[in-house]
């Protein structure tokens, strides 16, 4: 990736984009800029363009009218439909709602940005895409489609979201495996804490369905080293509970529970054969959809 | 020693409790922060960092002495180095007693009782002495014995001039000095013509101010004004005088006249504030002298008047020919001609009549005409030449006018062009008998031509058949000298800037009145006229007057005397007719409160004369201070590079 299409993928840039739809076609555009790649054409019910015909084409799509008329040979050339789903999980809770001095952005602003640019590249790909956000309750529910305006109802749906209350990751997931019915990718964007146990296990289901699952994890810098600052009276902020601390004096012994969870997650995650991205909101939107763009290439 | 020009901020020193506090408050609180999870954050014990705590007491004393230097800053903190007690502020209080020597002082019992005043001071405390009138008359220092100012009081009396107390209240200032205890009684009475609006020095707060009033002025007392002769018929002059009853009640006055070898006496019953004319009818004297004296009362020097009784040169009428379209205004004018240039042997000529166009240029030659006449003209005159005859007016001149067909008019452009605020208001309705004239109403007391007609004459005048007049609302100024039975006014006088407005509600021909036919006519005429026109021949000046400048360069320097005492002199072809002022018989007093503030306001003339005494101003290096912590507290508050702020809640 080029440096320019590096800077593309900055959150503090793409973060002055006002809206969903300008960030997701810049981040996207400039991501895919270098790689060539174009939509996949083949079979399908929407006609895209005529090609000259090679010989060794099948000779079904063969426009025998236009030969009539013109003595020529082309080829229609359509707009592949694929069966691929592409299901983005967005964590809207409450933890999600905070922002460092170190990052640009909310941890929930981050996740969609990035779900916005998963669902920009899907749309792009002709591959049906859908939201499911959730806190302890159903949020936003987009079912996987393609057209008509499905980008549009899911940028919408973004930018409607408000991060509040707690997550109930456990009971929400299995509300959306019950409706999962085609082989797809599904993307959870959340900061996954407080459920190593629960998410892997959720996602392990989904595989067994045949689909691809790839759990991105948001956190901000914070979260891994404390701020530094004075004394203060942290409030958690789903469960309200308080502790009063000095950062400096216990950045050590949160900084290796923190390791230690961290390293418990991803091993859950490798139990469950589901790929673990961990970010934080410092960092590239590029590794997110780097790591998409693999498992799309994988699932094709 | 140090003192303080607003010491009451110097409570703002319990402000210094406030960085205290602050202190305090900020060392025990944590601040809450929302944070994802709490799940792996331990409770710990508060930091004990001894940098920390130096930092924040070094920050809590700069903030403490900021605070505190500027709240010193704004009290004004002023150091005054310690003199040796001068003689003055050893001593008593310095006291200089300012004694008004103006004519009114005579007057009133206001002598009598302001040497008593200064008797009661001299036999308190030692006092310098400033005696003024119109210059500062003799002035005696506090040091000195009180025997001078007694002595000085014995010999010196309130002259016949007016008061201009401001260079003796500079001068008592200069006698009081600038240290110590100090006191300036004044001692006058306190008449509002001398002491109101006069721009008086100020004698600063450190100088006590005492106002001792003095003279009594509910003692009855009448001024006489002003007097003048013109001819009368018969080789007689008349004498018209004007006299102010200042009593507070109703009062009969008599003024005589002495001439040569004769005194008459008049008695006129004057209302509280009234003013009157007597008018009395002498032969020209020998010597051209007179004397109006008043009967005795408070104030003598307003009772006399010396007045110069010669006749007066023909005076110059100027007519203003009417337009041609109102013909019968000639006739009018033939009779006025008639009426102003009658001779007889034993009548001087008064009045010399020419003739002018309306477009005659009055402004090129107003000093030649001392009487404009405009029968009925001033309606067919334009912009220009109204404001011609308004300049003419203000600069003393005399004009009478006389309505024609065109009067509402006439009326509007004078309104117009400010001449006058007399309306016309229409003519009068006809008596349902219409052989039934309409009538002048006898004179009244105290109107200018009361003297002129008595008897036979004033029985000609009530017998005047008019036929027609136009009703005119005089304006509030005006003197009405004739009026109808109805109470319609048929001739006011009216001033405009220097100069008269003589205004007739008649036309002076037959076809408006029988007047011009009558015996009454002439004197009528002849006598508003004469009361009116200034004889240039005499120059009124009051006592004490400088000469003007045209009389200084025909005289020798020695005439500058002529004017110390009230007389009648010759000055080559001028008559100097000197009297004492009349503005101090004014009984208003001025407001003491005024004159207290404005004797007492700060002075700044004091402060920059007293270079002795050097204060030291201390707020710029206070506030020097204070800039300097303040400096020191913004580096060190600031937050290090690496500190980083959080998102609160």
């Amino acid at each position: 990736m080029s440096s320019s299409a590096h800077q593309l993928l900055d959150p503090a840039h793409l973060a002055q984009l006002g809206n969903y739809a300008l960030m997701a076609r810049s981040a996207v555009e400039g991501f895919l800029s270098g790689m060539h790649r174009s939509l996949v054409h083949g079979i399908g019910t929407e006609f895209l363009q005529y090609r000259d015909y090679t010989p060794g084409a099948d000779l079904k799509y063969l426009d025998w009218k236009l030969m009539a008329r013109s003595d020529r040979l082309y080829t229609k050339v359509y707009e592949e439909e694929t069966n691929m789903n592409i299901y983005l999980l967005l964590d809207a809770s409450a933890s999600m709602d905070y922002q460092g001095e170190k990052a640009a952005v909310s941890k929930f602003r981050y996740a969609c940005m990035l779900a916005a640019c998963l669902a920009y590249m899907a749309s792009r790909q002709g591959d049906n895409v859908g939201l499911f956000a959730y806190n302890e309750s159903l949020c936003e529910v987009i079912p996987p489609g393609h057209r008509g305006g499905q980008l549009e109802r899911i940028l919408q749906a973004l930018t409607r979201l408000e991060p509040t209350g707690p997550a109930n990751h456990a009971q929400m997931l299995e509300t959306f495996g019950n409706q999962l019915r085609h082989r797809g990718i599904v993307v959870s964007l959340s900061d996954m804490l407080e459920c190593e146990d629960v998410l892997p296990e959720q996602l392990k289901h989904y595989r067994l369905r045949h689909c691809d699952a790839l759990a991105l994890q948001v956190l901000d810098p914070d979260e891994l080293d404390l701020p530094e600052t004075g004394v203060m009276r942290f409030r958690d902020s789903e469960t309200g509970r308080e502790v009063i601390s000095w950062p400096d004096a216990v950045r050590g012994s949160y900084k290796s529970q923190m390791s230690d969870y961290m390293a418990t997650l991803e091993a859950s995650f490798m139990r469950s054969q589901v790929d673990h991205l961990s970010l934080t909101t410092d960092e590239s939107l590029g590794y997110a959809l780097a790591r998409y763009l693999h498992h799309r290439e994988a699932m094709s | 020693m140090l003192s303080f020009a607003q010491p009451i901020l110097l409570w703002g020193l319990l402000g210094l409790a406030l960085p205290l506090l602050a202190h305090l408050v900020n060392r025990s609180r944590a601040l809450p922060l929302r944070f994802p999870s709490v799940r792996f954050i331990t409770p710990s014990n508060l930091p004990r960092d001894k940098r920390r705590s130096l930092r924040d007491i070094l920050l809590l004393l700069l903030r403490l002495g900021l605070l505190a230097l500027a709240i010193l800053a704004l009290a004004g903190p002023q150091w005054t180095p310690e003199q040796a007690a001068t003689p003055a502020e050893k001593g008593r209080e310095r006291v200089v007693l300012l004694l008004d020597a103006s004519a009114s002082m005579a007057g009133w019992d206001a002598w009598t009782d302001a040497r008593e005043v200064v008797e009661a001071e001299l036999s308190r405390n030692a006092a310098g002495l400033v005696l003024f009138d119109e210059q500062v008359l003799a002035t005696l220092p506090p040091e000195g014995e009180t025997r001078h100012v007694r002595q000085l009081l014995d010999d010196i009396e309130p002259g016949q001039l007016t008061g201009k107390p401001a260079p003796a209240i500079e001068a008592a200032l200069d006698l009081l000095g600038s240290e110590g205890p100090r006191r300036l009684v004044i001692i006058s009475d306190f008449q509002g013509t001398t002491w109101q609006g006069a721009a008086l020095p100020a004698a600063g707060e450190d100088v006590a101010v005492e106002l001792q009033q003095v003279g009594n002025f509910t003692t009855p007392n009448a001024a006489l004004l002003n007097a003048r002769a013109y001819p009368a018929s018969e080789g007689m002059l008349r004498v018209l005088a004007r006299v102010r009853n200042d009593a507070p009640e109703p009062w009969d006055i008599t003024l005589s006249l002495s001439t040569t070898g004769d005194t008459q006496s008049q008695t006129l019953s004057f209302a509280p504030g009234q003013t009157q004319t007597f008018a009395f009818l002498v032969p020209e004297p020998e010597n051209l002298l007179g004397e109006l004296e008043l009967q005795p009362d408070a104030y003598a020097a307003d009772n006399t008047y010396q007045l110069w009784l010669g006749m007066p040169l023909p005076a110059d009428v100027l007519t203003l020919l009417p337009s041609v379209d109102e013909p019968e205004k000639l006739n009018e004018v033939a009779f006025v001609q008639k009426a102003l240039q009658a001779r007889r042997g034993d009548m001087p000529p008064s009045f010399a009549l020419s003739g002018a166009a309306p477009d005659f240029d009055l402004a090129a030659n107003a000093p030649l005409v001392e009487v404009l006449y405009l029968p009925g003209t001033t309606a067919y005159l334009d912009a220009p030449q109204l404001e011609q005859i308004r300049a003419y007016l203000e600069a003393g001149g005399v004009v009478l006018m006389t309505p024609g067909e065109a009067a509402p008019r006439q009326f509007r452009l004078l309104r117009e062009n400010g001449l006058t605020e007399t309306a016309f208001m229409g003519r009068p309705g006809r008596h349902g008998d219409r052989r039934e004239p309409f009538r002048i109403a006898p004179l009244q007391p105290g109107n200018p031509l009361s003297g002129v007609f008595d008897g036979e004459s004033a029985q000609d005048l009530a017998l005047t058949e008019l036929y027609q007049y136009i009703k005119l609302r005089p304006s509030d100024s005006a003197d009405i000298l004739l009026e109808t039975e109805d109470g319609d006014p048929l001739l006011l006088r009216e001033s405009v800037g220097r100069g008269q407005l003589i205004i007739s509600a008649l036309g002076f021909d037959p076809s408006w009145s029988d007047l011009p036919l009558r015996n009454a006519f002439l004197p009528i005429l002849r006598e508003v006229l004469s009361q009116t026109v200034e004889d240039d021949t005499v120059v009124e000046l009051a006592v004490g007057d400088p000469l003007p400048p045209e009389l200084q360069s025909q005289g020798d320097p020695n005439t500058a005397l002529l004017t110390s005492a009230p007389g009648v002199a010759a000055l080559g072809e001028k008559i100097l007719q000197v009297n004492v002022s009349r503005t101090e018989s004014s009984t208003q007093l001025a407001d003491l409160s005024d004159l207290r503030a404005q004797l007492t306001r700060e002075s700044t003339r004091r402060a920059a004369a007293e270079p002795t005494t050097r204060t030291i101003q201390l707020w710029p290096w206070l506030a020097l201070g204070a800039l300097v912590l303040l400096l020191i507290e913004s580096a060190l508050s600031a937050p290090p590079a690496a500190t980083r702020k959080v998102q609160h809640a």
